[in-house]
């Protein structure tokens, strides 16, 4: 398969005035060419901030990239220029935002929006531009847009808004489209309808997506990969299937049993215990240690490496250990993970 | 959109009718008489002046001919100024007030937009503080200091330009700089704070993330939104200049409303002071309509319903 993007041993810091802020550290992944790549996580585990770091959007100058590479194409982004990072951005590598309310910009023809990047990346002129827009709005199903064109943001709904911000970042066939949460700020009917988009258009255009969430159902839903994210880094990755069925890291566990399903009305709700390390200073070893019981007497000394569970399989825990005690899963994630596999089968067939 | 302005030009003429009343009020409580200065005259002699400007009718009476003379256009006859109509003499100091009020807005406004945008993009370096430092000495030091300065320097050490008074372009230069000192200061703070918050708006990194250059983005993205909120600060500002500046006038002696609006009050010279209370209410009033049009044009949320 072509790798199409590769992050390597990504650092990113903020400075702030309590200190140096480690938001990302030490993040590995690699993104294939058409296929989606989900990064969940809880708010705050970085994953958000690893995408704008892969855009140069950090904001600066608190912001920076103390270490690590980012390869898209054969060359090292994080080290370009601003300049030279503008040719990429948009035309290479697209984003959706979170929250359709903000990310428009209000005084702004919604039209004149989706021909911007057009202009500027393809070269082309008004005319041809404002066709490609009617066509980039009819590929996002926005109805009428020969006069949705010459609107503002605030005469759209939210969920039609998303869809300008989707049609913008696929304005100049993008071959890495990164949706920072594109549903978490819209409704649930909304959200169905965005995610269907997304999928189809991914079918046409076949472009590579990296989707940042923190909603396990949707990455069931959209994914060919998983990544999980905790205080900076990547503590299991594979296919959806394998962390799905067969997830190792505890806070996976975590995630998975935290997650409501349509039989969880009697089973209470597993919610995880504390609160994510101050990344200020990260805790010593595992720093997921203090919330996890199942933590071993190591996790509070040393950080555990990736162990390889299969070819795409990896996870970040001392369980894996071969000295490690067989520990399974608490019983009420693996009914969870069992339910979750019927309804499945249930919406495939 | 027209039947929009009909409208406020209905409310204005309301707001116009209430500022005469009130004011016309307000100035019959005021001790002493247009002759009250003249030691001179004997109580006869008072009477006779008195009657025949009608400041002896009852006050009704004096208010219902104010009024009628208003709506035909006849702001009454001054006191002081040997009985000359009060619009002649308005119509004399208004030029000069508004020329020095128009030149003093455009320099302050358009230098203040500039270093103010300048100190956002820059933010936290040293344009930004340089920037802030004028800011801050525009604003804390009042205009006749400025003033003083710039005529003991330009004008009498280097000769450059003319001392005071009013005879041509290069007369109006220094009482320009000094007038447009204040609303280049405040511009400059504004904008500085309102862009700095523009520039962490989502829709500024979405622009950014479309691989827009920085200038694109500043200029096409930001500017619009930051300069919204400063139409609200301009209003009053420019009407504070428009309509003549009492101490500028006085120390570069331009011939312009504020001046005599001094004189008149000192006086007791009821009609000027009500004409010119009255003109600074039209102004007032028809900046604040100007500023509401403004905003539907520049802000599309806001753009007046049932026009289009």
């Amino acid at each position: 398969m072509d790798r199409l993007l590769e992050v390597n041993d990504l650092h990113v810091s903020f400075n702030t005035y309590s200190g140096e802020v480690q938001a990302v550290r030490g993040v590995n992944f690699h993104l294939n060419k058409g296929e989606t790549l989900a990064i969940v996580g809880e708010s705050g585990s970085g994953k958000s901030v690893t995408t704008k770091a892969l855009m140069g959007l950090l904001p600066k100058p608190h912001g920076f990239i103390k270490q690590g590479s980012i390869t898209f194409d054969n060359t090292d982004i994080s080290k370009m220029k601003d300049k030279d990072l503008q040719k990429i951005r948009g035309k290479e590598i697209a984003m959706i935002f979170q929250d359709p309310m903000t990310s428009l910009n209000p005084t702004l023809k919604v039209g004149t929006q989706i021909m911007e990047g057009l202009i500027k990346h393809q070269g082309m002129g008004k005319a041809d531009a404002r066709n490609k827009a009617i066509e980039l709005m009819n590929l996002v199903q926005i109805p009428n847009p020969e006069a949705r064109m010459k609107q503002y943001p605030h005469q759209f709904s939210g969920g039609m808004r998303q869809r300008v911000v989707i049609a913008m970042a696929l304005a100049c066939n993008p071959r890495v489209l990164i949706a920072d949460e594109p549903t978490t700020a819209l409704d649930v009917t909304i959200q169905a309808q965005i995610l269907d988009l997304m999928k189809d258009i991914q079918k046409k255009v076949n472009t590579s997506i990296i989707f940042i969430t923190h909603d396990l159902g949707v990455v069931a839903n959209i994914a060919d990969r998983v990544a999980v994210m905790y205080a900076g880094k990547i503590v299991e990755t594979g296919t959806v299937d394998e962390v799905f069925y067969n997830p190792k890291h505890p806070y996976t566990w975590g995630l998975l049993g935290s997650m409501p399903t349509l039989e969880s009305d009697e089973e209470e709700l597993f919610a995880i215990p504390g609160t994510p390390p101050d990344l200020i200073a990260p805790p010593k070893g595992d720093a997921f240690a203090a919330r996890n019981r199942f933590a071993l007497e190591i996790d509070f000394v040393e950080e555990p490496p990736m162990f390889k569970v299969s070819d795409t399989h990896y996870a970040a825990t001392w369980l894996l250990h071969e000295d490690a005690p067989k520990i399974e899963p608490p019983a009420s994630v693996k009914r969870r993970i069992e339910s979750m596999d019927h309804s499945e089968e249930a919406t495939r067939s | 959109m027209a039947r929009y302005i009909g409208q406020r030009l209905i409310y204005m003429v309301i707001t116009l009718f209430l500022i005469a009343t009130i004011s016309f009020i307000l100035m019959k409580f005021l001790p002493g008489t247009p002759l009250s200065a003249a030691d001179k005259l004997s109580p006869e002699q008072r009477e006779i002046i008195l009657e025949s400007y009608g400041l002896n009718d009852p006050i009704p009476v004096q208010y219902g001919k104010y009024l009628v003379g208003l709506v035909q256009g006849d702001l009454g006859i001054s006191f002081q100024f040997d009985n000359r109509p009060v619009t002649s003499i308005l119509g004399e100091g208004i030029p000069a007030s508004a020329k020095l009020g128009i030149q003093a807005l455009l320099l302050g406004t358009i230098l203040g937009v500039a270093l103010g945008l300048l100190s956002a993009v820059y933010h936290n370096g040293f344009t930004d503080y340089a920037s802030t430092v004028i800011a801050v000495l525009g604003t804390s030091i009042p205009s006749f200091i400025f003033a003083g300065i710039m005529q003991y320097f330009i004008a009498v050490k280097l000769g450059w330009l003319p001392v005071a008074f009013w005879n041509g372009f290069e007369y109006t230069i220094l009482p320009t700089i000094a007038l447009a000192i204040f609303p280049l200061a405040t511009c400059a703070r504004f904008v500085r704070t309102e862009m700095i918050e523009v520039l962490n708006q989502d829709y500024i990194t979405t622009a950014r993330a479309k691989g827009l250059s920085g200038t694109t983005v500043v200029f096409k993205h930001g500017i619009r939104n930051a300069l919204i909120p400063l139409i609200t600060v301009l209003g009053p500002l420019a009407v504070s200049l428009l309509t003549g500046t009492l101490v500028i006038e006085q120390i570069f002696s331009v011939p312009g409303i504020g001046q005599q609006f001094v004189s008149s009050v000192v006086t007791n010279d009821f009609p000027v002071i009500m004409g010119t209370t009255l003109f600074f209410a039209v102004v007032f009033i028809a900046m604040i309509l100007i500023i509401d049009i403004l905003y539907g044009i520049i802000d599309p949320r806001i753009r007046i319903s049932g026009g289009k």
